[in-house]
């Protein structure tokens, strides 16, 4: 959808047209769930932060720089939900002591079967054994940039971190997903 | 630059990562290092396997009833955009923020703290200036206290002639015929003379004095004394 009509859409969700903000949901929810599964490999969970996402969206309408793009602002707001999501995870599972070392050996799909990939079922799988040892802020440079493609300074306006920061974030995401992929396929003969 | 710099510029790997000085030295060091240069490799391969899995989209599960879900909560809250707010309502919510109900926790904790401070000191200066009065106000011993006692009830008693010897010059002198004594003189007296003493100076003078009527002779003095105190410190 071009900028100009999402503005507009803005203007409208502004003066509380209901109509508009669900046009602006409808045109946003797939690129806000995208993130949010990318990061929680979830479903359930995906869907309720991108609920909870346009709340805050709608309560939020008249604070959003009409200078700055609508996606930035939502990935930041979704970004933020998912950190916490995620948090919670690492919290819990310290609780109930759940090993982490089941996935490591699970074998990663060849990279010509990843086009065969249609369920999210399936992606989520491959991102999970790639991404779990990721830290929250790893994981979450690792979506926005490799997975939903943003530049640096997206991501780094939607993260709040540097440039340095979110490159230093993703190099240590790429080692990891590197070695993991050796790990699993021996990546010379990838 | 090591080559553990060189692994971290091989890591940037997607376009607009690295500089072109940065891609130029890296271009030469993975001609002359194996190892970088099979990182590289690995490197790329991974690119390759990431690429593939972004074009992979993730799919809504039902998109319309996650937009129905989404309309449906904002209705349901009856949540509506957060207007732009009056001044008293910024000035509200300015006030409720914690950082700034902390501050006023604070700042009436150091009032109320100045407050009892400066009441301990002004109770305390009022106590220091009570009892400063008090002894201004409380008399002064006076250099020359006297105590006048009749003197026919001296002479009658027969005290006359012992106290005569036994003070000073200084401390006893007669006044229209009464018999003046200094107070120290007397109190002095009062404590050192007792019975023995009396006796012995009655036999050095002569006066052929019974015990009986030496010790009513000394309880009359102290009386006499003890009375003559206490008027004076009733202010008699």
């Amino acid at each position: 959808m071009p900028e100009a009509e999402v503005q507009d859409l803005i203007i409208r969700c502004q003066e509380g047209d209901r109509a508009a903000f669900r046009d602006l949901v409808v045109n946003h929810q797939s690129f806000a769930f995208g993130l949010a599964l990318r990061m929680l490999c979830e479903e359930h969970d995906a869907a309720d932060v991108v609920q909870e996402a346009f709340v805050r969206v709608w309560k939020h309408i008249d604070d959003f720089n009409p200078e700055n793009r609508f996606t930035t602002w939502l990935y930041a707001i979704v970004s933020n939900l998912c950190l916490d999501r995620l948090r919670g995870r690492r919290r819990a599972r310290r609780l109930f002591a759940r090993s982490e070392e089941a996935s490591d050996f699970e074998a990663l799909p060849d990279l010509q079967l990843i086009d065969e990939v249609h369920s999210n079922r399936e992606l989520v799988r491959i991102i999970r054994l790639l991404a779990e040892k990721l830290s929250a802020k790893q994981r979450l440079v690792f979506a926005l940039r490799d997975l939903q493609d943003c530049s640096i300074e997206e991501t780094s306006a939607i993260t709040g971190m540097s440039a340095s920061s979110v490159k230093s974030n993703l190099c240590y995401a790429r080692r990891h997903i590197r070695e993991m992929l050796a790990r699993s396929y021996d990546v010379k003969e990838l | 630059m090591k080559c553990e710099d060189y692994e971290r510029l091989i890591h940037l790997s997607r376009p607009g990562e690295r500089t072109e000085r940065e891609e130029e030295e890296l271009t030469r060091h993975l001609q002359v290092c194996g190892r970088c240069a099979q990182l590289h490799q690995q490197m790329s391969r991974a690119g390759d396997y990431i690429d593939r899995l972004k074009s992979v989209t993730p799919a809504v599960p039902h998109p319309e009833g996650l937009t129905d879900r989404i309309v449906a909560a904002i209705g349901a809250a009856q949540l509506t955009p957060a207007r732009a707010q009056s001044l008293p309502e910024l000035l509200y919510a300015f006030l409720m923020r914690p950082s700034v109900r902390y501050a006023y926790v604070a700042a009436v904790s150091l009032a109320v703290s100045l407050f009892l401070y400066q009441l301990v000191s002004l109770v305390s200066s009022l106590h220091a200036l009570e009892q400063r009065m008090e002894r201004d106000v409380r008399p002064r011993p006076r250099a020359a206290v006297t105590y006048t006692v009749d003197r026919e009830s001296l002479r009658r008693t027969g005290a006359m002639e012992l106290l005569q010897p036994v003070l000073g010059s200084d401390d006893y002198s007669l006044s229209n015929g009464d018999v003046v004594v200094r107070k120290r003189s007397l109190e002095a007296y009062a404590a050192k003379t007792d019975v023995r003493r009396l006796r012995r100076l009655a036999s050095t003078y002569g006066l052929d004095m019974p015990e009986a009527r030496i010790e009513s002779l000394l309880d009359e003095l102290k009386s006499s004394a003890v009375v003559q105190l206490r008027l004076y410190a009733e202010g008699g």
